[in-house]
């Protein structure tokens, strides 16, 4: 009970930053891609602070043998740039300026943003199991393994 | 305080709240806190903390359902995006998302937190192909997208 109470809190805290931050807005995410136009630093101001909190707090917190209630920490261990990598980068970021959404403002935007955040969220699922869909297609018919245990690299990343 | 400063002191302070949920989801449970990845596992049996997972899905969407409670005034997320191109964004999000292993959170806060190469690849891609997509659809859809 107690982990599902403290994510519950962490995701409150995720949501409230990007409602803070304005970044439920399409506008303003598009705001950051419109280089040539409108130029709005918003996006990229809230992401540098994020990384800035993030990055010295994740190397003093993953110098500790285990988290405070799991047991191990679930980490990407592959750091080969490949054409998965890049073709689902440049897939996401077409997507991205297209329509100025992307999974986590659309969850934080959700209960605001009407029957369009929610198609939103429907095709982003579909798009997604698309992806494993044609992973198990691909792999001879068996389905591509979700779990962290038979993962070949580790797919905790998000 | 000048007025420069005023339209900084919001993403300042919201990313810093990102920063914090996020780090501190790693502390707690050692997950990186990408909403595509933990939609996905939330979502796939087999992996674990499913349900924390989820919580913390759910957790986000419930502080934006109270910000709307405590200031029923403020403009909701509206898209200039028609339908039917909310589909396809949504579809690119979701198979791009797969296939990159992560989203502007994954890679964007946690993986560049991280400093892991893949995502510095990944968020400086999605980026140009963000500004690249967005000047084609308003060059060829104008005001019809």
């Amino acid at each position: 009970m107690k982990p599902l109470v403290v994510a519950l809190g962490w995701g409150v805290l995720f949501g409230a930053g990007l409602v803070t931050a304005g970044l439920i807005h399409p506008q303003v995410i598009q705001g950051y891609l419109d280089v040539t136009g409108a130029w709005d630093p918003t996006l990229l101001i809230a992401l540098c602070t994020a990384v800035a909190v993030y990055a010295p707090l994740f190397f003093l917190i993953t110098r500790r043998q285990r988290p405070v209630l799991a047991a191990c920490f679930a980490l990407p261990n592959s750091s080969r740039i490949d054409l998965r990598l890049i073709a689902g980068a440049a897939t996401f970021g077409a997507g991205w300026g297209l329509a100025g959404m992307c999974p986590g403002a659309n969850l934080a935007g959700l209960a605001g943003g009407g029957q369009i955040s929610l198609l939103f969220l429907g095709c982003w699922l579909a798009g997604t199991f698309l992806g494993k869909l044609l992973d198990a297609v691909q792999t001879n018919q068996s389905p591509a393994s979700d779990s962290e245990a038979s993962a070949p690299q580790s797919r905790a990343f998000g | 305080m000048s007025m420069a400063m005023m339209s900084w002191l919001p993403p300042i302070l919201g990313g810093a709240m990102v920063g914090v949920a996020a780090v501190g989801l790693m502390a707690t449970h050692g997950l990186i806190a990408g909403v595509s990845g933990l939609m996905r596992t939330a979502l796939t049996p087999g992996n674990s903390h499913r349900a924390s997972r989820g919580a913390f899905l759910v957790g986000a969407v419930l502080a934006g359902a109270a910000y709307l409670v405590v200031s029923p005034n403020e403009a909701t997320p509206t898209s200039n995006a028609t339908p039917i191109w909310v589909v396809v964004a949504g579809l690119m999000i979701g198979l791009g998302s797969y296939y990159a292993n992560g989203c502007t959170s994954g890679h964007g806060v946690c993986g560049l937190g991280r400093f892991s190469p893949r995502s510095m690849v990944a968020v400086g891609l999605f980026s140009v192909v963000g500004a690249i997509s967005l000047l084609v659809s308003r060059a060829l859809l104008g005001g019809a997208l």
